[in-house]
């Protein structure tokens, strides 16, 4: 039969067996893991990973699919959904930068400041029952807007034009905070029907304080003032010299060092080859108000300083890591006092710390700021960025400074009287 | 029958080898229907260092760079992750599904939509007792006062009631666990449960001389959405709180027993109700619209479908109308009185709804249990009108001042009161009254 019927049933068979094995293939894939479960498989082997990546895609699609309106821009939806999954960490360091804020990032690193000329951040804060997060100077920048205006480091942002300044931490819902509490923390007007008065978060301050050429009326907290202070900025982009170096009286230099910029280190060591060749035999450094920056730049300034441990650094699941460096000929090895204060943050804290804890140089001012985070910049291809905390800087004998920031040994007030307290220091005879 | 040769071997060869590349066919187009956009699990970016350098990132039509949500969604994700510090090497504490949840509320608060937002699997269950119109709980009201907890009102025949709790006890903790500064929206999660288990409140009582803790055993508690009383002049007064899945069943009873009474007109209450359900506006609008649309709704590309009042609906003897809306009649209340006013069916008096023009279906997300709650389309008034933003203007317009407010003087439902008894436009009710006559 199967030789007789052989030339009809051939094609005919032929077809057959293609589309069945076809149609079982397809059947098969169909009966493998699903998305979801290969997903879920991943979220088993990588901790928790990938488990609700198909929950997020579920709401875009529905999104795509049903939203009443067009959405013309994509990115948005992309920025919003970075932005507040990074504040949700509730770290006041880690932030999702836009296009435009990573290039004010990007500038900063290189001396150029926006806006109100300083470092602006929130810390949190504590109010009868209410915790909430207050937006704080953290650093003026010489010559910047803010310094014009006569703000310091410290001040607390309290009014911005006609809006008031008030932010939570990420993990308090707005529905159980005391509203009473808010009213009178910033004394906000009694409510009227007419008007309610404008609440504005950190963000939003930000986004108004980094504006050029605008005009702001800010009101601030000082501490030991007991009326809040009103000041009107001017906010214009500002360049700050990474190092400015002079001779003080008595052979004495003096050597300011605002940021760890790019370029930092190699201007600190000519500042320091051109007060050696004026005949300083000792160096005033101050690092108030300097803002921190790269610690690779700060160990290179560091390397015209000292030699071995400047602190460590520690990541998540690693051992701390030495931070160490190696002397960069010559180092300058005459007497050392450096200035302090409350705007001394991060790596300028480390610089202190170390110089202090080597007792290669006395520390002169106020306690520095506390900030003892590593921040990395992880870019995203279209420009923006997110600003994230990956590790903590410790002291080289190992000390945690966050939060407390690094105490000078001569605890003095008053620009003036600090920098006069540290030339009497470096100038008399050591013992 | 003849051996079988050499040639017929070949045959059955390729008939295999065939039917093998066909399966194999198969089995890749099947999978090209469901295969996910691809979700990068080599080269995550590990900082400080990575540059992560992407071939070929999507640019729009403008050839800028576009980030697609799904793709920095889950780079944000990794990263957080593998990298993020927090406070002492902890790492992150949060889950992903609670950084999923925080991106996906970014991500939804950035369409600027406040109606636009996701909820959580307890919201998600919340909603849905709410639209059923029963939960499993106590029947007490709560308010805040200051950080504290009260009891504001004890619901008849309920758990709380046979308890004894009442009106101004301060609930300190539920099952041990202190609710002081809580939102009240957390603490009312917690007393609420499954029917038939039992809840430990600890109450402070003007009394006591320490708190007491008073066990209820959780029960199905339906709210009542409508209120309803006959007022002088036979005018019936119905107050309906919101548009769940009970209320147009209740408004019918409600109507059927105002009509048993002799009502020969209506005051329909919707001042504070925040809406609901479009089916049930639409079905509570049918009862005194006659005929054609109730509302006209329009997605995205200007589509649009018109309800019309629903068949039976119709059902009580017309009476003179009047609804009552102000600044917190959202929603489906808008719907329903809007549809009054532009058809004439009735009188709209008060003051100016919230005008929410807008129209929201809930997607629940099998995954996880949530759902997200997202604005699908506009809506319009019978004639036409798009009330987003302006809300719906009442016919004859009565504020109250923060003095009325305080002395409980309700001079909107005088004013309706009036218009019914004929005070202000002639005599509706005495008209009615005299044809029957």
């Amino acid at each position: 039969m199967f030789v007789r019927m052989k030339r009809a049933f051939v094609p005919v068979a032929l077809i057959v067996v293609v589309l069945g094995s076809f149609a079982v293939g397809r059947l098969l894939r169909g009966l493998w893991p699903s998305e979801g479960l290969l997903l879920a498989r991943f979220s088993e082997n990588g901790g928790d990973g990938l488990a609700h990546v198909g929950v997020f895609k579920t709401v875009l699609d529905v999104l795509d699919k049903e939203y009443y309106d067009k959405i013309s821009d994509k990115r948005k939806l992309a920025y919003g959904a970075i932005e507040n999954m990074v504040a949700s960490l509730n770290d006041p360091y880690s932030e999702f930068l836009t296009p435009e804020r990573r290039k004010a990032l990007d500038d900063a690193e290189h001396g150029i400041f926006h806006g109100l000329g300083a470092v602006v951040v929130r810390r949190p804060a504590r109010y009868k029952n209410l915790d909430y997060m207050e937006v704080t100077i953290a650093a003026v920048v010489a010559g910047g807007a803010a310094h014009k205006a006569g703000l310091r480091s410290g001040d607390v942002i309290v009014r911005v034009n006609d809006s008031y300044v008030f932010d939570l931490p990420a993990n308090v819902d707005l529905d159980s905070v005391d509203e009473e509490a808010v009213i009178s923390l910033l004394s906000l007007p009694r409510q009227s029907m007419q008007k309610v008065p404008q609440i504005v978060s950190y963000k939003e301050v930000m986004d108004v304080l980094s504006r050029d050429g605008s005009q702001v009326r800010l009101i601030v907290k000082r501490a030991g003032e007991s009326k809040p202070i009103e000041t009107r900025v001017t906010l214009a982009e500002v360049k700050v010299p990474a190092v400015e170096w002079r001779v003080l009286r008595g052979s004495v230099g003096y050597l300011k060092i605002s940021g760890f910029t790019a370029g930092c280190g190699e201007e600190v060591g000519k500042a320091l080859s051109e007060l050696r060749s004026r005949g300083c035999g000792a160096v005033v450094v101050d690092l108030r108000d300097n803002f921190g920056g790269s610690v690779d730049e700060m160990r290179a300034v560091a390397a015209k300083l000292m030699a071995g441990a400047v602190g460590y650094v520690h990541r998540k699941g690693e051992p701390r890591k030495l931070l160490s460096v190696a002397p960069e000929e010559p180092v300058f090895n005459g007497r050392i006092a450096v200035l302090v204060n409350q705007g001394t943050m991060g790596t300028a804290e480390l610089l202190a710390s170390a110089l202090k804890e080597r007792k290669l140089g006395v520390l002169v001012g106020a306690r520095t700021f506390g900030d003892g985070l590593e921040q990395a910049l992880v870019p995203l291809e279209d420009g923006s960025a997110i600003k994230l905390t990956v590790g903590k800087f410790l002291t080289a004998s190992g000390r945690d400074f966050g939060g407390r920031g690094i105490e000078p040994s001569y605890l003095v007030s008053g620009d003036d009287r600090q920098l006069a307290k540290a030339l009497e220091l470096v100038s008399r005879p050591s013992a | 029958m003849r051996k079988l040769g050499i040639r017929d071997l070949c045959l059955v060869l390729f008939c295999l080898l065939l039917s093998l590349a066909a399966f194999a066919a198969g089995f890749v187009s099947a999978g090209k229907d469901f295969v996910p956009e691809p979700v990068r699990l080599a080269a995550l970016p590990v900082p400080p260092d990575d540059t992560m350098a992407l071939s070929a990132p999507p640019r729009d039509s403008s050839g800028e760079v576009q980030l697609s949500p799904v793709e920095a969604y889950y780079r944000a994700l990794s990263v957080i992750q593998r990298s993020y510090y927090g406070k002492n090497g902890e790492g992150v504490t949060l889950d992903s599904k609670r950084l999923t949840y925080a991106a996906i509320k970014g991500m939804l608060a950035s369409l600027n939509d406040r109606y636009t937002r996701f909820l959580e699997p307890d919201e998600f269950r919340r909603m849905e007792e709410e639209n059923r119109g029963e939960f499993g709980g106590i029947g007490a009201r709560l308010e805040k006062v200051k950080d504290r907890i009260l009891i504001k009102d004890v619901l008849k025949n309920t758990p709380a009631q046979r308890a004894g709790l009442k009106p101004g006890d301060t609930i300190l903790a539920v099952d041990g666990v202190s609710i002081a500064g809580m939102s009240i929206y957390k603490a009312v999660d917690l007393i609420r449960g499954e029917r038939g288990t039992i809840v430990k409140l600890t109450i402070l009582r003007k009394g006591f001389s320490k708190p007491k803790v008073i066990s209820v055993k959780r029960d199905l508690i339906r709210p009542e959405v409508i209120q309803a009383k006959m007022l002088e002049g036979n005018i019936a007064y119905i107050k309906l709180t919101a548009f769940n899945q009970t209320s147009d069943q209740e408004l019918d009873r409600a109507l059927a027993e105002m009509e048993r009474r002799n009502m020969q007109g209506l005051i329909l209450d919707l001042r504070d109700n925040p809406g609901g359900l479009l089916s049930e506006a639409v079905a509570v609008a049918s009862r005194f619209v006659k005929e054609g649309p109730v509302v006209i709704i329009q997605e995205r590309g200007g589509r649009r479908r018109q309800y019309n009042v629903l068949p039976g609906k119709h059902n009580h003897k017309p009476v003179p109308l009047v609804v009552l809306v102000n600044k917190w009649s959202a929603s489906a209340s808008e719907i329903v009185a809007g549809a009054i006013k532009d058809t004439g069916a009735g009188l709209v008096v008060g003051t100016e709804t919230w005008g929410k023009g807008l129209v929201q279906t809930i997607n629940p997300i099998p995954e996880d249990g949530s759902a997200v709650l997202v604005t699908t389309h506009r809506y319009f008034t019978p004639r036409g009108t798009d009330i987003n933003h302006k809300g719906i203007q009442p016919d004859v317009r009565v504020e109250l001042t923060e003095k009325d407010i305080e002395t409980m003087n309700d001079r909107q439902l005088k004013e309706a009161i009036a218009i019914l008894n004929g005070q202000r436009f002639g005599s509706p009710v005495k008209r009615v009254q005299a044809q029957k006559g």
